[in-house]
């Protein structure tokens, strides 16, 4: 590595430490914890708010806190997914399926404490791929193109038939079908036609993401407590009863580190993938733990603890991952790297090739300050894991108002639009009858969020090759996902196969 | 408007362009007025969710709101979508900038100049990357086309102007057009290159722009393909004033219509000494955003210019978005 980024990075990490820099990201660490545990609140809210509060601030300030709140966000979302079955952002959706089975049973120390090793190495591991690119960032975005966009949204859309179970195979590919079909909905950018906007303008660019999970999970979560008359998240344990560890939590980790680092790499990758990196890392990354599970693969779902490492090393991963194509030509990874882009902008600070050159150390003050977050979100987490339990033992006649209430805030929040407060009611009503009949949910989420990107870039990619501007056939990295979604397909009949043959 | 809280409404998603603007504006017109301006991001189909909203709002003087001037006369041009027409819907307050627009290919294309194009155009159709049918940068690749004379296609579906100059600089579209403020840094570390100024001047004095052509005025490129071409010259020019008329509408500040007299000279006065303001502009270069303010009277002639002149291509724009669907 050149001497000039090691230069850089050891003068931006004296500038984090030193006083009073240090108290930037910790207090911005802090606030974004608390945004994000809130549901229907988020770093990117948080974010927003600050905007306009450091508007006069010097840039170095404005990265210590910025690079806090990206980091400090991603775990508190996932304690969320697995003491409330709510996850706190998009890509936390992942972490529920086994997260949350694991605290009804009573073990949510040990998944959070799972959570905050796989979030933290994870995050360290996507820092250290981002440090690693500086030289490099540029080509590596330019060599990711519309084709490799479709691919990786088919990967991603290939996910859902490996992590539904096989009970319910056919309802998940159902319900990814149907959540395919409703991101059809809106403003279609090739012919300017408006597809199923019932006249409404609030409809021409589809169902926001935001309410339909606040909803689909949230409100469906608090709706389904309320009518099974469970007393609490936990079943009526008291604090004494609550089994698990942290320590176990953590120490799987290690257990399991070949599982990590083919997580890591997976949200690395994938992160770096503008707008929709995020989602697909974890969902991907719990789809290869299912199927490169060796033994026990009837548990996932059902409480196992690769199913929360997995997705967790991967959406940490992917977040110092998410700032390789925003530093190198200022196109956002993800909703809160888009904050952070007009936060620069505002600030003088204008991304690609002069920021990766001559202020390469106020890039590593950002990328320092996300490291602190990350580790520190997790030491925290780990730390406060007594006080978090408590509520999967608070009755819910308590909870559900009150979560309730702050997921509706935070549909009207996201746009100050109350047209999403409806769609967040609507889709909490279907969301609990599609658990009560036993629809996954996640397939649904996951499929209105990938359905833009795989349509955009199929037509694209098929415009392109028509007018002979691209030949897919020699575009490797595209011809590399494609290989690896056969895999994805393959592999369980295979095994299948394999094991039939192996028993007697 | 002393301790009263003004919302102020912000078409698309916030850390975006308008979102700056709107940001750098609210301190020091905060101060002026002595009143609380509040952003307020309402991103949807590409504005005019937001100006709906802004249209419908009472004429109080307690909701404003910054508006894409080019989109929405576009899209209520077109009539394919429903918008507020901003020559006739709001109460312009004043102009923040101009759009000035060009043509740009990536760094490493063999297509150096207007020459390049088009000689290339004879032998194929350029492929020019657009984000969405019915945006302004579609606007002005489709008219510059048929202002040149030249054969396009357009690949519509780039999800913004940033992934849209990405694609240019991959090399897998030859051509897109943006504003050039928006690809200024692009411009500057040579990934992108100018080739065709939207305009009848330079639109503006960096050193990259020496030597690109202008589309318009009496000298421009459309009037040299109009003759070259054997169709009506003085026509080309006038066609290519409107649109660059269109593109020059910018970004306005506007209040919901049937505003009161007495409420409307205050904001609009404030509202330009905020502009005029030298720490506002100071402000503005410090995060690379220019301004080209104008009064209210100015941006609403600008409105009424470009309203009547622009119909005039609407035929051609009609005709590239029915190939498209077909």
């Amino acid at each position: 590595m050149s001497e000039s980024i090691l230069q850089s990075a050891w003068h931006g990490l004296v500038l984090v430490l030193s006083w009073p820099n240090i108290l930037y990201p910790v207090i911005g660490t802090l606030l974004a914890m608390a945004f994000a545990f809130v549901p229907g609140l988020s770093g990117v809210t948080l974010m927003a708010l600050a905007i306009s509060f450091t508007l006069n601030w010097e840039p170095l300030p404005i990265l210590l806190v910025f690079g806090a709140f990206i980091g400090g966000a991603t775990f508190m979302g996932s304690v969320t997914a697995i003491l409330f079955n709510i996850p706190g952002t998009t890509p936390s959706a992942a972490t529920m399926i086994d997260g949350y089975p694991m605290a009804r049973q009573g073990h949510a120390k040990t998944a959070i404490g799972c959570s905050a090793m796989s979030s933290a190495l994870g995050s360290t591991f996507g820092i250290l791929v981002l440090i690693a690119l500086i030289p490099v960032m540029r080509r590596a975005i330019l060599a990711f193109g519309p084709p490799e966009f479709l691919m990786l949204a088919v990967w991603g859309l290939v996910t859902i038939a490996v992590i539904t179970t096989r009970a319910s195979m056919v309802k998940g590919l159902a319900a990814g079908g149907i959540g395919f079909l409703i991101s059809f909905i809106g403003f279609d950018p090739r012919t300017a036609e408006l597809r199923y906007t019932l006249g409404s303008p609030y409809l021409h660019d589809g169902l926001g993401t935001v309410p339909v999970f606040l909803g689909i999970f949230a409100l469906a979560e608090m709706i389904h407590l309320s009518a099974t008359g469970r007393r609490t998240i936990s079943g009526g344990r008291r604090m004494e009863e609550l089994k698990g560890s942290i320590w176990k939590g953590a120490a799987s980790v290690f257990r399991n580190f070949g599982l990590f680092l083919r997580s890591s790499i997976i949200g690395t990758v994938v992160g770096m993938i503008p707008a929709v990196g995020g989602t697909v890392a974890g969902f991907v990354a719990y789809g290869q733990a299912v199927l490169t599970a060796r033994e026990g693969k009837e548990r996932f779902g059902r409480g196992d603890i690769r199913g929360v490492l997995a997705p967790e090393a991967a959406h940490d991963a992917k977040d110092g991952a998410s700032l390789v194509p925003t530093l190198a030509f200022g196109v956002p990874g993800s909703e809160g790297t888009a904050l952070l882009l007009g936060v620069l902008t505002l600030h003088g600070l204008i991304p690609g090739k002069e920021l990766l050159t001559t202020r390469l150390d106020l890039v590593f003050v950002l990328i320092w300050s996300l490291f602190l977050s990350n580790w520190m979100t997790s030491l925290l987490g780990v730390a406060t894991v007594g006080q978090l339990t408590r509520l999967t033992v608070i009755r819910t006649e308590l909870l559900i108002p009150f979560i309730s209430g702050l997921a509706v805030l935070g549909a009207y929040v996201s746009n100050a639009r109350i047209e999403d407060v409806a769609i967040a009611l609507l889709f909490g009503v279907c969301g609990y009858y599609m658990k009560k009949q036993g629809w996954p949910r996640v397939p649904l989420v996951l499929a209105l969020v990938l359905g833009p990107l795989f349509e955009n870039n199929l037509h694209i990619t098929l415009r392109l090759r028509r007018l002979g501007r691209i030949r897919i056939w020699s575009r490797p990295i595209a011809a590399f996902l494609m290989l690896l979604t056969l895999a994805t397909l393959a592999l369980p009949f295979i095994q299948a196969r394999l094991s039939r043959r192996a028993r007697p | 408007m002393a301790g009263k809280r003004i919302r102020w409404l912000v078409p698309f998603a916030a850390g975006g362009g308008y979102d700056i603007y709107s940001r750098l504006l609210e301190p020091h017109l905060q101060k002026r007025l002595g009143a609380e301006i509040v952003p307020e991001n309402m991103p949807g189909a590409g504005g005019i969710v937001a100006a709906t909203t802004l249209m419908r709002s009472r004429p109080d003087g307690l909701t404003l709101g910054i508006l894409n001037a080019p989109g929405l006369l576009v899209a209520a041009m077109t009539g394919e979508t429903p918008a507020p027409n901003p020559a006739t819907d709001f109460t312009v307050l004043g102009r923040i900038v101009r759009n000035h627009a060009a043509l740009f290919t990536g760094g490493r294309s063999p297509l150096r100049s207007c020459d390049d194009i088009l000689a290339e155009a004879a032998i194929r159709p350029l492929v020019f990357g657009i984000s969405e049918v019915g945006s302004t940068n579609f606007i002005n690749a489709a008219v510059a086309a048929f202002l040149l004379g030249i054969r396009a296609e357009f690949i519509a579906g780039y999800p913004g102007s940033r992934e849209t100059s990405l694609a240019v600089m991959r090399g897998e579209v030859d051509l897109a057009a943006f504003t050039f403020e928006s690809v200024q840094d692009r411009v500057d570390t040579r990934d992108l290159r100018p080739i065709l100024q939207i305009g009848t001047t330079s639109l503006s004095a960096h050193p990259f722009l020496q030597g690109v052509p202008l589309l318009g005025g009496p000298e421009g490129l459309a009037v040299r393909r109009a003759i070259e071409l054997r169709r009506d010259p003085r026509r080309a020019e006038e066609d290519a004033g409107a649109l660059i008329g269109l593109t020059r509408t910018g970004i306005l500040v506007g209040a919901p219509p049937g505003l009161e007299n007495v409420l409307f000279r205050c904001l609009e006065e404030n509202l330009h000494e905020t502009l005029a303001d030298p720490a506002f502009q100071a402000a503005a270069a410090g995060a690379r955003r220019s301004l080209d303010i104008g009064r209210a009277d100015e941006a609403e002639a600008d409105l009424r210019a470009a309203e009547g002149a622009a119909a005039r291509f609407v035929p051609v724009i009609r005709d590239v978005m029915s190939r498209m669907r077909s």
